[in-house]
C-alpha cells in the first residue's frame, strides 16, 4: 500500500516540476492524437455525411461495414499498418515505422470508422422537420449541405470528441508503430505500460492522472454538446 | 378574372396502397386566401407539401405559374414559402432565423429593417426578441418567429399548415393581421389548412373541403360518417332510435367516406311541418349554437340531431323573422338530392 501512496506523492512532484520526460510523453500524445483526429475528420466527415444524407445503392452495406470497423481492436490496426510501412512492406521506403507520422497514420485509420459511422448516424437521425424546413427555403444542394452541417454542429462536434477519446487512450498502435522510443514516440499510454513493467509507479501514476484529466475534460465537453444537440425546438 | 397561380389536374398520391390525395381539378388564383378544411388524414398537409414542391405527387399535373416541378426555376420556387405544422426553428437566434431565408437568396439589402418589420407584424418586440436563442422561446413565440421568418421574404405565395395550433386566443388577432397584411400589401396568394373553422371563415376568401383526399365543393362541416343499414332497396342512416334518412342503393356510399350536406341547402322551421314531401328528409333536433357570419351576413345554426351535429346556414333576414336561439326545438329538412356522396372510388 505504501508504494502506491509514495508513487502518488512522487507523481504530483513530477507534474508540478514539469519533469521533461513526462512532458515529452504528454506532448507526443497530444500531437499524434490531434493530428490524427484532424485527418480523420477531413476524410471521414464528408464520407459520413454522404452515407447518412444521400440514398444510393450499397449504402446499407457500407454503413454495416463502417459500423463493424468501429469495434476493430487497436492491435489489429497496428498489425496492418506495420505490415504496410515496415521495411519489407510496400511503403517501407518512406521509413515511417517508429516515427510520429507512422503513429498518426495508424490512429487516423482507427478514428476514421468512428467519425464516418457516428456522423452518418447523426445525419440520418436528423429530424424530418429540419429537412423539410430547410428544403422549404429553396436551397441549392451546397446551401443545403452547409445548413445541415451547421444545424447538426453540436452532434458532429460530439462525434469528433468521442473519436478523440478513443485515440488518446489507445495503446496498441502507439506501441507497435511508435515503438515507445523515449523523447520521440513515447506516448502517455506506452509510457505507463513500460514504467509499470520497470516498477516505476510514480511516472505511471502521473501520466495516468493526466490521461484521466483529459478523459474527464472530453466527457465534460460531450455532456454539454449532447445537451445542446438535444434542445431542438 | 385574376390569373391562376396553381393549376392542378388529376393529382394523385398514394401512401402504400391507400390513396391520400386525389384531386380532379383545382385552381388557386392570384391574391386569394384559400382555406382548406378537413378532418385529420384528409390530405390537407399532403396537398400543401405538394404545392410547396417539397413532395411530388405520384401522378397528375401540378403547375405553378405555368411551370411543373421539373421545369420550375429556383428563383420562382423561392417565391413560395411554407409554414409547416409545429414549426421548426433553426438552432440560431431569432435574428439569424429571420435572416436565413434572405441570406440564401442573397438579399442582404435592408435586411435588418425587414427583420424588424416582420417581427413587428407578428407582434413580437424586435428589441426584446431579436437576440433570443431558439430555445428561449415559448411554443407560441416559436410559431410567430416561424411565420415572421416567412413574411420577411415577402413571398408571392404563402402556404400555412395549421398556423394557429400553438397560439392562444389573445395571439390570434395579431397573427391574422400579419397574414392579411401580406395579402393586401404585397398581394401574397395564401393557402391555409386549418381545423379552426370559424377562424378560417373569417380570413379566407374561398374555402374548399377535403375528405379522404377528395375535394368537396363546400366546407365539410356537415360530413356524416358512420354505418348505413341496408333494408330492401334502400340504405338507412340512423341519427337516433327513431330518426333516420335513406338513400337508394344505387348511391355508392363508402362506409368510411360518408356523405356531406351543404349547410345552405338545409332549411329550419319550428314544430312539426304540415305537409311532408316525398323527396325531403325531415329531422327533429335542438339548436345548440347560433353564430353570425359577418362576412356574408348569414346566421350559422348548429343543430343537434340524435348524436350528430348538423350546421345550417340561413340568411340574416330569415333570422330576423324567426329569432332562433339555443335550446330551441326545431325541425330541419333538406332535399334528398342535397345529400352528396363524394366522387366514386378511384
Amino acid at each position: 500500500m505504501d508504494f502506491i501512496l509514495s508513487g502518488l506523492k512522487e507523481a504530483f512532484g513530477l507534474l508540478i516540476n514539469l519533469d521533461p520526460e513526462t512532458i515529452s510523453a504528454i506532448d507526443v500524445t497530444l500531437k499524434s492524437s490531434t493530428l490524427s483526429i484532424v485527418f480523420s475528420i477531413l476524410i471521414g466527415l464528408p464520407l459520413g455525411f454522404c452515407l447518412g444524407f444521400f440514398n444510393f445503392p450499397g449504402r446499407k452495406a457500407l454503413k454495416l461495414l463502417s459500423d463493424t470497423l468501429l469495434a476493430i481492436p487497436t492491435v489489429v490496426v497496428g498489425l496492418i499498418v506495420y505490415a504496410f510501412i515496415s521495411n519489407r512492406g510496400p511503403f517501407g521506403s518512406y521509413e515511417l515505422l517508429y516515427t510520429l507520422p507512422g503513429i498518426v497514420i495508424g490512429q487516423t485509420i482507427l478514428a476514421l470508422p468512428i467519425i464516418v459511422s457516428l456522423s452518418a448516424t447523426a445525419v440520418e437521425g436528423m429530424e424530418k422537420k429540419l429537412y423539410l424546413t430547410l428544403a422549404s427555403f429553396g436551397l441549392t444542394t451546397i446551401q443545403m449541405i452547409q445548413s445541415v452541417v451547421w444545424e447538426l454542429r453540436h452532434a458532429l462536434v460530439a462525434v469528433a470528441v468521442a473519436a478523440y477519446g478513443r485515440v488518446v487512450a489507445e495503446v496498441g498502435i502507439a506501441m507497435m508503430i511508435g515503438g515507445n522510443i523515449k523523447w520521440f514516440t513515447r506516448t502517455i499510454t506506452t509510457a505507463i505500460s513500460l514504467e509499470t513493467n520497470k516498477g516505476e509507479f510514480a511516472t505511471g501514476i502521473a501520466l495516468g492522472l493526466v490521461l484521466i484529466s483529459i478523459a474527464f475534460l472530453l466527457n465534460f465537453m460531450l455532456f454539454f454538446l449532447k445537451k445542446r444537440a438535444r434542445i431542438a425546438v | 378574372m385574376k390569373s391562376s397561380m396553381y393549376e392542378l389536374q388529376n393529382l394523385r398520391t398514394l401512401y402504400g396502397e391507400k390513396p391520400v390525395l386525389d384531386i380532379q381539378s383545382l385552381s388557386v388564383y392570384e391574391g386569394e386566401i384559400l382555406g382548406l378544411v378537413g378532418s385529420n388524414g384528409s390530405g390537407k398537409s399532403t396537398l400543401l407539401r405538394h404545392l410547396a414542391f417539397l413532395e411530388a405527387a405520384q401522378s397528375g399535373k401540378l403547375h405553378y405559374c405555368g411551370f411543373d416541378a421539373a421545369s420550375l426555376p429556383l428563383a420562382t420556387r423561392r417565391d413560395i414559402s411554407i409554414l409547416l405544422p409545429e414549426p421548426y426553428l433553426l438552432k440560431r437566434t431569432v435574428r439569424e432565423n429571420l435572416l436565413f431565408g434572405l441570406k440564401v437568396r442573397g438579399e442582404a439589402h435592408n435586411a435588418d429593417q425587414r427583420v424588424h418589420e416582420a417581427l413587428e407584424l407578428v407582434g413580437l418586440l424586435p428589441k426584446k426578441f431579436m437576440h433570443r436563442s431558439w430555445h428561449e422561446l415559448s411554443s407560441g413565440e416559436t410559431q410567430r418567429v416561424a411565420l415572421a421568418s416567412r413574411l420577411v421574404l415577402h413571398p408571392k405565395t404563402l402556404l400555412l399548415d395549421e398556423p394557429t395550433n400553438s397560439l392562444d386566443y389573445s395571439g390570434i388577432p395579431q397573427f391574422t393581421d400579419a397574414i392579411l397584411h401580406a395579402n393586401r400589401e404585397w398581394g401574397t396568394t395564401i393557402v391555409i389548412a386549418s381545423h379552426d373553422l370559424s377562424w378560417l371563415s373569417e380570413i379566407a376568401t374561398r374555402k374548399i373541403g377535403l375528405h379522404f383526399g377528395r375535394m368537396m365543393d363546400f366546407s365539410t362541416t356537415n360530413l356524416i360518417v358512420g354505418k348505413w343499414r341496408e333494408s330492401g332497396d334502400e340504405r338507412f342512416f340512423d341519427f337516433d332510435a327513431t330518426q333516420s334518412m335513406s338513400l337508394p342503393k344505387s348511391y355508392r356510399i363508402g362506409e368510411k367516406r360518408g356523405v356531406a350536406i351543404n349547410p345552405r341547402d338545409i332549411s329550419v322551421s319550428f314544430g312539426t311541418p304540415n305537409a311532408c314531401e316525398e323527396n325531403r328528409v325531415y329531422l327533429n333536433g335542438t339548436i345548440r349554437d347560433v353564430l353570425h357570419i359577418t362576412k356574408t351576413n348569414e346566421i350559422s345554426l348548429k343543430i343537434m340531431i340524435g348524436n350528430h351535429l348538423l350546421e345550417c346556414i340561413e340568411s340574416f333576414e330569415q333570422f330576423e323573422c324567426h329569432h332562433f336561439y339555443p335550446s330551441q326545438y326545431v325541425t330541419v329538412s333538406f332535399e334528398k338530392s342535397a345529400i352528396k356522396v363524394p366522387s366514386k372510388e378511384p
